[in-house]
C-alpha cells in the first residue's frame, strides 16, 4: 500500500469517526432533551428548595428582615426545649410506630400468603383502605373517636372503666397523646406495608419452599430460615420508608391536635407539647410565627436525623445480609 | 469518544443549570425592609375629601382584597364599586386558617401581596410591620380617630406612633345564654337580672353548680374551664406583650386561678370551644352559655343552632366588658395600588351606609361610632326572643380595657394555651404555668427573632 493509499484510508477512517461522533452527539442531545423536563423541574422544585433551605437556616429570615447570622440558629435550637421535646416525640413515635406497624404488617402479609386462604384480594383491599383515606377525614373521624366525650370513652364507660383523656383536652395531661397519634398512624399505614411485604413474599420462588418441605422443614422452619431471610431487601425498604415517614409525621398530629384554625391558635402539639413532632414544629415556626430561618434550621436538623437513621438502618440490614 | 462527548454535554448542562440556579437565586426578592413611597396624590386631603380622592383613585381601576368572610365583602364591594365608577374590586376569599399563612409567605417572598387585607385580631400582631403607617402621609387616619372606639383605634398604634391597620368592628364580648336552662336551675332569666345575678365569676361558678345539679349533670354552664380563663384574661386586656414586657403572668394569673376554681366546682361540660363536639353541645342545650364576641350571634343563628330562634338571650358577661376577635384592615407596604386601597379601606371602615349594610347582613358591629346613630341597633332581634341586644354591645364596647398587639402574639397565645390547659388539668399551679409560658416566649422570641423581652411579675 502506497503512502497515498494510507493517507486516503486514514482520511476515510477519520471521516467515519467524525460521523460516528456527530451521530452519538446528536443521539445524546436528543436523550438530554427528552429527560430535561424532569431534571429541570427537579432542579427548580426539588434541588433548589433543598439548597435554599440550607441557606435559609443560616439567616434570620422573617417577612421583614433577612440577615446572615451563620450558625446561630443551630446553636439556639440545640438549647431550645421545644426542639428537644419535638425530637424526643418524633423518635418515640418512630420507634413505637415502626415496631408495631412492621410486626403487624409482616404478620398479616405472611398470613395472607398462606396457601389455603380464600378471598386474599378482599383482605388486601380492606387493609389498604385506610391508606387511601384523606388525612383530613381521618383527623375528623379520629377526633370524634378520641374526644373526651367520644366513642372510645363511651365504650370504656360501658365497660365500667374511667374515661381516658386521649388528646389531653380535659385534664391538660399529654400522657395519652403520643399513643393516640401512633394508633392513628399505624392504622393508616400498616396496609401499605402489608402490600409491600406481600409483594416481597410473592417474589420468593415457590421452588425454594417446596425444596425445604421435601427436606422436612415445618412451617416455623420455613418462616424463620427461608421467608424472613429472603424478605430482608424488602424489609430494608419498608423500614427505611417507615423511619422517614415517622420522622416526617405531620398530618395526623396536626389534625388531631391542631385546634382552631388561624394564627395563634396552633396548639404546639397539644397538652405538654406531647404531640409536637419536628415536622409540625417546622410548620408552626415558619407559617404561624413567621420565623422562616429558624424553621429552616429545624428542617436541616430533621434532615440530619433522617440521614443518620437511614445510614444506621442500612448498616444493620446489609451487615446482617453479608453475614 | 462518545463517552467524552457525553461528559462535555453533562458539564455544559450542569453549568447551564448552575447558571439558571444562580439567576433564580438572584431573582429572589429580599424580604421587605422599607416601605415603598406612595406617589404624591394630594395626601392630606384624602381623609377629609373622599370624593376627590375617589376620583384620583379611578386612574388605577383594579384592587385585590383578601378576607375570610364572603358575606360582608359581597355586601360592601358592590356599594364601593357603585360609588367609585370604573373601579373593580377583586375579592379573594381566603380560608380563615390559611389566610395568615398565605400572607406571611407572600410577604416573605416579596410578591403576591394583596392591596387590602382584613386581619382577624389573632393575626394582626404578626403583621404590624407589614402595613403602611396609616397615621402618616398620605393617609392621615388620625383625623378619624375621634369617631372610632378609642381602645380599638389605638390597639394597632406602635410605641413609635405608627398605625398598621384600621379597625373595622368592635367585637365586644358578651354572654349568650339559654333562659330555659337558667329557669330550670331557679336562676333569673331576664338579661338585666342575669347580668346582676352573675356579675362576678364567683357568681358564675355558683350558677354553674346550680345548673349542673338541677339538670342531673346533663347541662353545664360552660363548654370547659378554659373559656372562663379566656374571658377573664381578655377582661384584663388579653395582652401578650406590653411596653416590651411579657404580661402573661399579671394579666393571666387571676383568670387562671378562677378557671381552676371552676374546674374544682366541676361546672364545665369538658367540651373545648370550637372542637367537633362543641357545636352539637350548644345546639342540644348541654352547654347553657357562650361567652365570646358579639359576632357569635351570627354563628349561633346561621351555623350552630339555626332552629334555636327564641332560645337564646344576650347579656353582660360576668366580670364586665372585654373584646374578643374582630377585624383590622391593612394596606400592605408591598401593595400595588395604595391610593385606591386607602379609598376602599376608608369606605369599608367609615361609610355608615356600608357599615350598617354589613351589620344587617352579618351582625358585625362597627367600631366607627357615627354608624351607631342608626335605629337598626335598637331593633328587636327575633333570634334573641325579641331582645334589642345590639345596643348592649355598643355600650359595652366603650368599657373595654386598652390593649396592644405584638409580633409574638401568635406564639405567646399558643404557649399560654398549653400552660392554661396544664394548670386546669392540675399538672402545674397557675403561677407556675404562666411563668413557664412567659419564660418559653422570652426564650423563643430572643432565639428566633432576636427580640429581647422582659417578663412582668405577678401583680
Amino acid at each position: 500500500m502506497s503512502v497515498a493509499d494510507i493517507a486516503v484510508v486514514a482520511g476515510v477512517r477519520q471521516q467515519l469517526h467524525r460521523r460516528r461522533v456527530a451521530q452519538s452527539t446528536r443521539r445524546a442531545l436528543w436523550a438530554y432533551l427528552f429527560i430535561s423536563p424532569f431534571y429541570l423541574s427537579f432542579v427548580v422544585f426539588g434541588l433548589f428548595p433543598i439548597v435554599f433551605s440550607f441557606y435559609l437556616s443560616l439567616t434570620r429570615w422573617t417577612p421583614y428582615q433577612s440577615m446572615w447570622i451563620g450558625a446561630s440558629n443551630f446553636v439556639n435550637l440545640l438549647q431550645d426545649n421545644l426542639v428537644h421535646t419535638a425530637l424526643f416525640n418524633s423518635l418515640w413515635l418512630m420507634l413505637v410506630i415502626g415496631v408495631v406497624q412492621l410486626s403487624l404488617a409482616l404478620l398479616i402479609a405472611v398470613a395472607l400468603n398462606a396457601r389455603r386462604l380464600h378471598g386474599r384480594a378482599v383482605f388486601r383491599g380492606i387493609f389498604f383502605l385506610p391508606y387511601i383515606t384523606s388525612p383530613v377525614v381521618l383527623g375528623l373521624v379520629w377526633g370524634v373517636i378520641f374526644a373526651y366525650t367520644g366513642v372510645f370513652n363511651f365504650v370504656l364507660a360501658w365497660l365500667g372503666t374511667d374515661p381516658v383523656d386521649w388528646l389531653g383536652t380535659a385534664s391538660g395531661s399529654g400522657a395519652w397523646i403520643k399513643p393516640a397519634v401512633a394508633l392513628v398512624t399505624i392504622w393508616q399505614y400498616f396496609g401499605w406495608n402489608v402490600l409491600l411485604f406481600a409483594a416481597g413474599l410473592q417474589a420468593i420462588p415457590a421452588e425454594i419452599f417446596e425444596a425445604a418441605r421435601i427436606d422436612g422443614a415445618n412451617d416455623w422452619d420455613v418462616l424463620l430460615r427461608i421467608t424472613l431471610p429472603l424478605l430482608k431487601r424488602v424489609g430494608f425498604f419498608v423500614v427505611s420508608i417507615t423511619i422517614i415517614g415517622s420522622i416526617q409525621l405531620f398530618d395526623a398530629p396536626l389534625m388531631l391536635l391542631g385546634g382552631v384554625a388561624g394564627a395563634g391558635s396552633g396548639t404546639l402539639g397539644g397538652a405538654e407539647a406531647s404531640g409536637l413532632t419536628l415536622a409540625m414544629m417546622v410548620y408552626e415556626t415558619a407559617f404561624n410565627y413567621g420565623q422562616f430561618g429558624y424553621a429552616a434550621a429545624i428542617s436541616v436538623l430533621m434532615f440530619g436525623v433522617l440521614v443518620l437513621l437511614t445510614v444506621v438502618n442500612r448498616r444493620v440490614f446489609f451487615h446482617s445480609m453479608e453475614n | 469518544m462518545s463517552t467524552r462527548t457525553s461528559r462535555y454535554l453533562s458539564v455544559a448542562a450542569s453549568a447551564l443549570l448552575g447558571l439558571a440556579l444562580v439567576a433564580t437565586a438572584c431573582g429572589i426578592t429580599p424580604a421587605p425592609s422599607a416601605p415603598q413611597a406612595l406617589e404624591p396624590q394630594q395626601p392630606s386631603e384624602s381623609a377629609a375629601q373622599p370624593a376627590a380622592a375617589g376620583a384620583d383613585a379611578q386612574s388605577t381601576s383594579e384592587l385585590t382584597v383578601w378576607y375570610f368572610d364572603k358575606v360582608s365583602m359581597q355586601t360592601v364591594i358592590p356599594l364601593f364599586e357603585q360609588s367609585h365608577p370604573g373601579v373593580k374590586v377583586n375579592f379573594v376569599e381566603q380560608p380563615f386558617g390559611d389566610m395568615s399563612k398565605k400572607y406571611l409567605a407572600a410577604l416573605a417572598a416579596g410578591q403576591g401581596v394583596p392591596d387590602v387585607i382584613g386581619l382577624d385580631t389573632s393575626m394582626v400582631g404578626q403583621f404590624l410591620d407589614a402595613g403602611e403607617d396609616l397615621l402618616g402621609e398620605p393617609y392621615n387616619a388620625g383625623r378619624l380617630k375621634n369617631d372610632f372606639v378609642d381602645w380599638k383605634f389605638n390597639a394597632t398604634v406602635s410605641s413609635g406612633g405608627q398605625m398598621a391597620a384600621m379597625p373595622w368592628d368592635v367585637a365586644t364580648g358578651v354572654m349568650f345564654y339559654r333562659p330555659a336552662a337558667f329557669a330550670a336551675a331557679g336562676l333569673p332569666t331576664e338579661p338585666t337580672d342575669v347580668a346582676r345575678a352573675l356579675a362576678t365569676w364567683d357568681d358564675f361558678i355558683k350558677a354553674g353548680q346550680a345548673i349542673k345539679s338541677t339538670s342531673g349533670g346533663q347541662t353545664a354552664i360552660v363548654g370547659n374551664e378554659h373559656d372562663v380563663f379566656n374571658a377573664g384574661y381578655w377582661q384584663n386586656g388579653g395582652n401578650v406583650v406590653q411596653g416590651g414586657s411579657i404580661v402573661l403572668v399579671p394579666e393571666g394569673l387571676q383568670p387562671l386561678q378562677m378557671a381552676v376554681k371552676a374546674r374544682d366546682a366541676d361546672i364545665g361540660a369538658k367540651v373545648p370551644a370550637w372542637s367537633e363536639r362543641w357545636a352539637p353541645a350548644l345546639q342540644s342545650g348541654k352547654v347553657a352559655t357562650v361567652i365570646m364576641g358579639g359576632w357569635m350571634l351570627g354563628n349561633l343563628q346561621n351555623l350552630i343552632d339555626p332552629d334555636g330562634a327564641g332560645s337564646w338571650r344576650v347579656t353582660t358577661p360576668p366580670g364586665g366588658a372585654f373584646s374578643n376577635g374582630g377585624t383590622y384592615i391593612q394596606i400592605p407596604k408591598l401593595a400595588d395600588h395604595k391610593q385606591l386601597a386607602w379609598e376602599f379601606t376608608r369606605f369599608l371602615t367609615t361609610d355608615t351606609d356600608a357599615l350598617n349594610a354589613v351589620f344587617q347582613k352579618t351582625g358585625i358591629v362597627p367600631a366607627y361610632k357615627p354608624a351607631w346613630n342608626s335605629p337598626i341597633y335598637d331593633q328587636p332581634v327575633a333570634y334573641l326572643g325579641g331582645q334589642a341586644g345590639f345596643r348592649l354591645m355598643l355600650d359595652l364596647a366603650q368599657q373595654v380595657k386598652p390593649l396592644t398587639y405584638s409580633a409574638v402574639d401568635a406564639l405567646g397565645t399558643d404557649l399560654l394555651n398549653a400552660q392554661v390547659d396544664a394548670a386546669i388539668g392540675g399538672k402545674v399551679s397557675p403561677q407556675q404555668g404562666l411563668q413557664t409560658a412567659a419564660g418559653q416566649l422570652q426564650d423563643r422570641a430572643q432565639r428566633a427573632s432576636d427580640l429581647k423581652l422582659n417578663i412582668a411579675p405577678a401583680p
